[in-house]
């Protein structure tokens, strides 16, 4: 329309037109292909009671996998799982993360040793780590409990009982996931501008008081990023507890994930699967959301 | 453990010595490796071994594991599925440069 008004530009500004529209053309086609369209799909099958033992009978049902769900023992039983094992672990990562990050930084001796081991659980595969450490927690020929012996307390039964499953469980995905925050605190200590630190410490401010009142709120931003990516991540955690513990003893550790795989690929009720993995989502952007929003209210204040 | 029993204040200030500190460092270097280690130290056990009590923390390391692997010609095909799935989303993820350049 323009085009007929103003001649002049239009070869000009349709070429910019087409240029900008094929270069945005890769992308949205991933986009559309890759996240949209199952994501539509997945929302349709969670109104459907599709099931892979009858695919061809398809019907739809409105809310009643919702009504289910929320009703259902199990559900209320794996978003308790999901949250205890969620922060749990985030909240033991940041604090041994941060802690190391910050003994690290003042260390001048075999820092790039340290930095390098620090990065193993990282660049392990975890499949083949949570193996070992089924191996290692076995209660009567791991070698957990024979250290235990050896300094003479009590073997535990780590995967058999329902809290020290749980225990377990983050226990590993400390291992594997503390480095992670280590990484981003570590970074943001090495960018950090040392001026505010040196005058308190000229105040007469102690390592203890330095830390707390001015490290850790001018760490605060980098913290953040680090505990939402953590926070989700863990949300949906998978190959540490289908390794380890398979979700039991009984459903003890049988997280939200867990949860949508077994009815999805064992029971193959996709519809019921779908409307879980639907409320997860929502579960995890409000949790995210809220978590940016009000960052600001776990802030440790800053005494410059 | 023995930090542990310590007040939080007193604990702080051992870290700040650099030999405490260095312990810490550490043992957490310990905590981070030791799966890595006893992941490695089995794959050279003999399954009597692996499966010893007490844990054997000494033994005679054995490369039948490795050749097992390597002689059941799978771990190949495997490795060739790692290599396009890890390849293949590097390259669908990584930003196109001509996805960025400004028109001119």
């Amino acid at each position: 329309m323009t085009a007929r008004r103003r001649p002049v530009a239009s070869s000009a500004k349709r070429e910019r037109t087409r240029f900008v529209v094929l270069m945005l053309a890769p992308a949205t086609i991933l986009l559309i292909g890759l996240t949209i369209i199952p994501f539509a799909i997945s929302v349709a099958f969670s109104f459907t009671d599709y099931s892979l033992t009858a695919p061809n009978a398809i019907a739809f049902t409105g809310l009643a996998n919702y009504v289910r769900l929320f009703t259902s023992a199990e559900f209320q039983n794996a978003v308790r799982v999901t949250v205890e094992f969620t922060v749990a672990a985030v909240a033991a990562e940041l604090v041994l993360g941060v802690g190391i990050a910050a003994l690290l930084h003042h260390e001048t001796r075999a820092v790039p040793a340290l930095r390098l081991i620090y990065l193993m659980p990282l660049a392990i595969t975890p499949v083949a780590a949570v193996f070992t450490f089924r191996i290692m927690l076995n209660p009567s020929l791991g070698v957990f409990n024979y250290l235990l012996r050896l300094v003479g307390m009590h073997p535990v039964d780590w995967l058999g009982t329902p809290g020290m499953a749980l225990v377990s469980l983050i226990l590993v995905d400390t291992w594997q996931w503390t480095p992670f925050i280590l990484l981003i605190a570590a970074g943001g200590l090495s960018a950090m501008d040392e001026e505010p630190l040196e005058a308190a410490a000229m105040d007469g401010a102690g390592p203890c008081r330095i830390f707390f009142h001015h490290t850790l709120p001018l760490l605060f931003p980098y913290l953040v990023v680090a505990v939402v990516f953590r926070t989700i991540d863990a949300f949906k955690t998978f190959d540490i507890i289908f390794v380890l513990t398979g979700g039991g003893p009984g459903i003890a550790t049988r997280t939200l994930n867990l949860l949508a795989y077994k009815n999805g690929i064992e029971f193959l009720s996709m519809g019921y699967a779908a409307a879980l993995a639907i409320v997860m989502l929502v579960f995890t952007i409000v949790a995210s959301q809220a978590l940016l929003r009000r960052a600001d209210l776990f802030r440790p204040k800053a005494a410059l | 453990m023995t930090i542990g029993a310590l007040s939080p204040a007193r604990r702080l200030a051992r870290m700040a010595s650099p030999w405490g500190r260095r312990l810490v460092l550490w043992l957490f270097a310990v905590w981070c490796l030791f799966p890595v280690y006893w992941l490695v130290t089995m794959s050279l056990k003999q399954q009597v071994d692996v499966i010893a009590r007490p844990p054997r923390f000494l033994f005679t390391p054995v490369w039948d594991n490795y050749q097992t692997v390597l002689r059941n010609g799978d771990v190949w095909g495997y490795l060739a599925n790692s290599l396009v799935v890890a390849l293949g989303s590097t390259a669908l993820a990584r930003p196109w440069p001509w996805v960025s350049r400004r028109p001119t």
